[in-house]
C-alpha cells in the first residue's frame, strides 16, 4: 500500500516521527477538514496501532491476475486510466483479507470455475484472452450463460460492485490509485467544504483524499 | 442507581430519548436512559470516508448484531435486512437533515378525506385499510414544532410553503445557499405553475446557539461547510443538527440522569396488577440486570418498540398494553420515486450538499389538490436531491446504456457533474396486512427472537406511485435535461412509522396523544410508532414536538413521582 497522495496520513506520520511540530500538524489537519482533538485522537490511534494497513492480500497470483482482467474490462484503459491502473484488483485482494474475508471462499470457486470454462473452451487463463473475448465471456456470465460457472451472475455482480469501489473508494483502501476514479469524473474529493456553490462552473479543485488507514479488520 | 426506583427509564436515547432526558431530569426527575449502542464522538466521524461509512456501513451496521427481517406477504421466507443507526444520538447522526412540519390536513385523514367524501369521488379503492384521525391536531403541536426549530437549529424560511400551517415564530436561522439543481427545479416548478420553496433544514446555515425562551444550555455549534457528506456520514463540523451535540450533553449536565450505553433492554416488567415496574437488559458485559422505574417510556424505532411490546408479558399473557390487538399492526413507510436528469450543457456539480438544501414542492402532496377520478387519495412530495460521493452514484444510469465498459465509463465521466435528481417522496396509508411481529427463525446475537415486518404497498399506493411517476418525468423534461430517466416502483420501504397507532378510541389504537398506554398508566411509546397516518413531509420535526409535549404532560404528574 502506498501512503503517497493521503495527505492526513502523511501529516500523521510527520507528526509521530517529530519531523513537524503540533502546530503545523493541527494546522495541516485543518486544512483537510479535521479538528485539533480529532488529529491528536487519530494520531494515537495509529500510533497504538488501532489502526493498521491492510495485510497482504488474500488472492494468489492466478486469481488476482483474473481479477485484474475483468476489473480491466469493468472500467477499460481509454485515452484516460481505468480500473487496472487505479489498483482496483489491489483493493479487491485486500478486502479479501479483511473485511471481505467471507466472501473469500466464493471468490475462488468462481474464478477456479471461471478458468476451468476458459481453459476447455479456449485452451487459456481468462487473463490471458484478447479484450474482445473477455467482453464476450463477461456479458455470458452477466447474463448467467456460463453453466461452468455456478452463481455466475452473483459472481459478475459482487465483482463489478467490488470493482467501482475500488476504483471511486478512499486509495488508502489499496484502490483509485492517484485518486484516478475522482480525477475522471471530476470529484474533488474529500474537501472541507466549498466556498462558491460553483453553479454552471468547473469545480476547479485539486481533488483530495484525507482518510487514514482502514480501520482494524477492514 | 441500579437498586434505586429510578423516576423515568428511557429505553433508547436518541433524539427522542435525548429530548425526554433533558426535559425531565431539568425538572429533577431521576431518569435513567439506555441505549444499545455506543456514545460517539466527533473524532469517530470526523474523516469522511465513503468507503467505511457508505459502503461498509459503519454508523449503520447494527444489522449485524440486532438484524430486523422482511418479507412482502406471509408466503414469503422473511430475509435479514434493514441497517439502521445504532448509538446515543440515533439517526440523527447519519440523516441528511430535511426537518420539515406536517400540515393541518395531515392529522385528519379519515374525517377530512374518507368521512368528507374526497375518498368516493377520487374512487380510490380502500378495502382493507385502517385509517384513523390523529387524537391531536397541529395546533396541539404548533408550539413543540417551534421549540424543537430553535433548541435544535432548523435553518428555513425562505419562500413560504404555501400549504404549510400557520407558525407563531419563523425560523433561528436562514436558509442554507442555493444551488444549481435548486435553481433548475424552482424555475421548472414556476413555468409550470406550482408553488417551489426552498425546504427547511436541520443543518445550520451560521453559527447558532439557542437563546432564552429556548434552552440557551445548548452549545453554540458551526455553520455548514457544504462538503456534501451528510447521509451514512456523521457531520464532521457539528453543524448538522444531531441530539448527540444539542440535548444529550444538557441532559447529562444536569447530574440526573444515568446513562448505560452499549446497554440493551430486552423486556418490560410488570406487576400481577400489570402496572409498569421497570426493565430487564444486558449490561456490555452480557449480564442480565433489572432496573426499576416509575415511568417506561420506549424511545427506540419503530421495529423495535413493537418488538419490546410484544416480547414483554402482562398480567401473565404475553405482549403488553394490547388490549386493542393493534400493537405491531398498521406500520407504514415512505415509498421514494427518483427521476434523475441529465444536462449536457449544465454543471450541476451535485457533489457539492448538502442533500437538505433543496427545494421542495408540496403541490401533490397530502389532500393539496383534486383527486377527484385519480383513483386514490393522499400524495406526496417533491424535492431536489443526488448528492453523493461517486460510490454513491455509480448505479445511477439510464436504461440503454451497459453497466461496464468504455461506454459506461465515458458516462460517468460526462455525467457524474452534471445530474441531479427530484424525489418524490410518496405516502403509504396503514394497511392490514402490513405489520410487525416476532420472527419464529432468526435471533440477535443476544438470543433473543428479532422483529419480522411484512409489508407491500397495496392499491391506493400503487395508485398514486404511477401518478408520481408520471408527475416526476413532466417535472424533470421541465427543467430542460437532455436525459431523463427513473426508478422502478420500490417493494419496501424509507422511513418507517406506525406500529403502535396513537388514538381517541381505546378498541383501535394503543396509546393517547401523550403516547401513554391506554390500558397501562405508566406506559409510553414514542417516535414515529404511534404515527396513525403518514404524509409527504419528512417525520423528524413531528417526532420531535411529540416528544416535547409528552415531556411537558410528565412533568405535571407530579404526583407520579412522590
Amino acid at each position: 500500500m502506498s501512503s503517497k497522495g493521503i495527505i492526513g496520513q502523511e501529516a500523521i506520520r510527520a507528526y509521530l516521527q517529530k519531523e513537524i511540530s503540533s502546530e503545523e500538524f493541527t494546522a495541516r489537519m485543518q486544512k483537510l477538514g479535521v479538528t485539533a482533538g480529532a488529529a491528536f485522537a487519530f494520531a494515537e490511534k495509529l500510533a497504538k496501532g488501532e489502526w493498521s494497513a491492510p495485510a497482504t492480500g488474500a488472492l494468489n497470483l492466478i486469481e488476482l491476475k483474473v481479477v485484474e482482467a475483468i476489473a480491466g474490462r469493468i472500467i477499460p484503459t481509454t485515452d484516460t486510466p481505468g480500473a487496472i491502473e487505479a489498483g482496483a484488483a489491489n483493493y479487491i485482494n485486500l478486502a479479501l483479507a479483511g473485511a471481505y474475508q467471507p466472501q473469500l471462499a466464493f471468490y475462488r470457486r468462481a474464478i477456479g470455475e471461471l478458468e476451468r470454462h476458459c481453459g476447455t473452451a479456449f485452451g487459456s487463463s481468462f487473463a490471458e484472452l484478447d479484450v474482445e473475448r473477455q467482453d464476450e465471456i463477461l456479458e455470458s456470465l452477466e447474463a448467467g450463460k456460463i453453466g461452468a460457472v455456478v452463481d455466475g451472475v452473483k459472481f459478475f455482480e459482487l465483482v463489478r460492485r467490488h470493482v467501482m469501489e475500488g476504483f471511486f473508494g478512499e486509495p488508502n483502501y489499496g484502490g483509485n490509485r492517484d485518486l484516478i476514479g475522482w480525477k475522471l469524473v471530476g470529484f474533488p474529493g474529500q474537501r472541507y467544504g466549498y466556498d462558491d456553490p460553483y453553479i454552471n462552473r468547473v469545480v476547479d479543485l485539486p481533488p483530495i483524499a484525507t482518510s487514514l488507514p482502514p480501520r482494524k479488520g477492514e | 442507581m441500579a437498586d434505586e426506583i429510578a423516576d423515568v427509564c428511557l429505553v433508547g436515547v436518541g433524539m427522542v430519548g435525548g429530548i425526554l432526558a433533558k426535559e425531565l431530569a431539568t425538572a429533577g426527575l431521576k431518569v435513567v436512559g439506555f441505549e444499545r449502542g455506543a456514545a460517539l464522538t466527533r473524532e469517530d466521524y470526523a474523516v469522511r470516508d465513503s468507503i467505511h461509512f457508505v459502503v461498509r456501513n459503519a454508523l449503520l451496521d447494527w444489522v449485524r448484531h440486532e438484524p430486523t427481517t422482511f418479507r412482502n406477504s406471509p408466503d414469503q421466507r422473511a430475509v435479514l435486512q434493514f441497517p439502521t443507526t445504532n448509538a446515543l444520538g440515533g439517526r440523527m447522526l447519519t440523516w441528511t437533515g430535511q426537518s420539515a412540519r406536517f400540515s393541518p390536513d395531515d392529522f385528519k385523514v379519515f374525517s377530512g378525506e374518507i368521512a368528507s367524501g374526497v375518498a368516493a369521488r377520487a374512487g380510490a379503492d380502500l378495502a382493507g385499510y385502517e385509517i384513523y384521525d390523529w387524537p391531536i391536531g397541529y395546533d396541539d403541536l404548533e408550539p413543540y414544532y417551534e421549540r424543537y426549530e430553535w433548541e435544535f437549529g432548523v435553518a428555513g424560511g425562505g419562500d413560504p410553503n404555501p400549504f404549510a400551517g400557520p407558525r407563531r415564530r419563523g425560523y433561528p436561522l436562514p436558509p442554507l445557499r442555493t444551488s444549481a439543481r435548486m435553481e433548475l427545479f424552482e424555475q421548472a416548478c414556476k413555468k409550470l405553475g406550482y408553488h417551489p420553496y426552498q425546504s427547511a433544514a436541520g443543518i445550520l446555515s451560521q453559527p447558532y446557539r439557542p437563546a432564552a425562551p429556548y434552552d440557551s444550555r445548548i452549545e453554540e455549534r458551526t455553520a455548514c461547510a457544504y462538503c456534501g457528506h451528510c447521509n451514512f456520514y456523521g457531520c464532521h463540523v457539528g453543524a448538522k443538527t444531531s441530539a448527540l451535540e444539542t440535548v444529550i450533553p444538557v441532559a447529562l449536565s444536569t447530574g440526573n440522569v444515568d446513562l448505560h450505553t452499549n446497554s440493551k433492554v430486552f423486556r418490560i416488567n410488570s406487576d400481577d396488577s400489570g402496572k409498569i415496574t421497570g426493565v430487564s437488559y444486558f449490561t456490555p458485559q452480557r449480564e442480565i440486570k433489572e432496573q426499576r422505574a416509575r415511568v417506561v417510556i420506549l424511545c427506540g424505532f419503530v421495529f423495535e418498540n413493537a418488538r419490546l411490546m410484544l416480547l414483554s408479558e402482562n398480567k401473565g399473557k404475553a405482549g403488553l398494553a394490547n388490549s386493542s390487538g393493534a400493537v405491531g399492526k398498521g406500520v407504514f413507510a415512505h415509498a421514494d420515486l427518483h427521476t434523475t436528469g441529465l444536462f449536457d450543457d449544465y454543471l450541476i456539480n451535485g457533489f457539492i450538499g448538502p442533500n437538505s438544501a433543496a427545494i421542495r414542492m408540496d403541490d401533490f402532496n397530502g389532500n393539496n389538490f383534486d383527486h377527484t377520478g385519480l383513483g386514490f387519495i393522499r400524495g406526496g412530495a417533491f424535492a431536489t436531491g443526488g448528492d453523493g460521493t461517486p460510490v454513491q452514484r455509480y448505479d445511477n444510469i439510464p436504461p440503454g446504456i451497459r453497466r461496464w465498459g468504455k461506454e459506461y465509463k465515458e458516462f460517468l465521466a460526462h455525467a457524474y457533474t452534471r445530474t441531479f435528481s427530484i424525489s418524490a417522496t410518496t405516502e403509504a396509508l396503514p394497511h392490514s396486512d402490513n405489520l410487525i411481529d416476532i420472527d419464529p427463525d432468526h435471533k440477535d446475537d443476544w438470543g433473543i427472537p428479532v422483529p419480522r415486518v411484512t409489508f407491500a404497498f397495496k392499491q391506493n399506493e400503487r395508485k398514486l406511485q404511477r401518478h408520481f411517476l408520471a408527475l416526476g418525468e413532466t417535472l424533470m423534461r421541465g427543467t430542460g435535461a437532455s436525459k431523463v430517466w427513473q426508478s422502478r416502483l420500490p417493494n419496501f420501504g424509507s422511513r418507517w412509522a406506525g406500529g403502535i397507532r396513537m388514538g381517541a378510541d381505546p378498541k383501535t389504537s394503543v396509546v393517547n396523544g401523550y403516547g401513554q398506554s391506554h390500558d397501562i398508566d405508566n406506559l409510553f411509546v414514542m417516535g414515529a410508532s404511534v404515527f396513525p397516518t403518514l404524509t409527504g413531509y419528512p417525520a423528524t420535526a413531528t417526532i420531535s414536538a411529540l416528544a416535547y409535549r409528552t415531556a411537558e404532560y410528565i412533568m405535571g404528574q407530579r404526583d407520579w413521582f412522590k
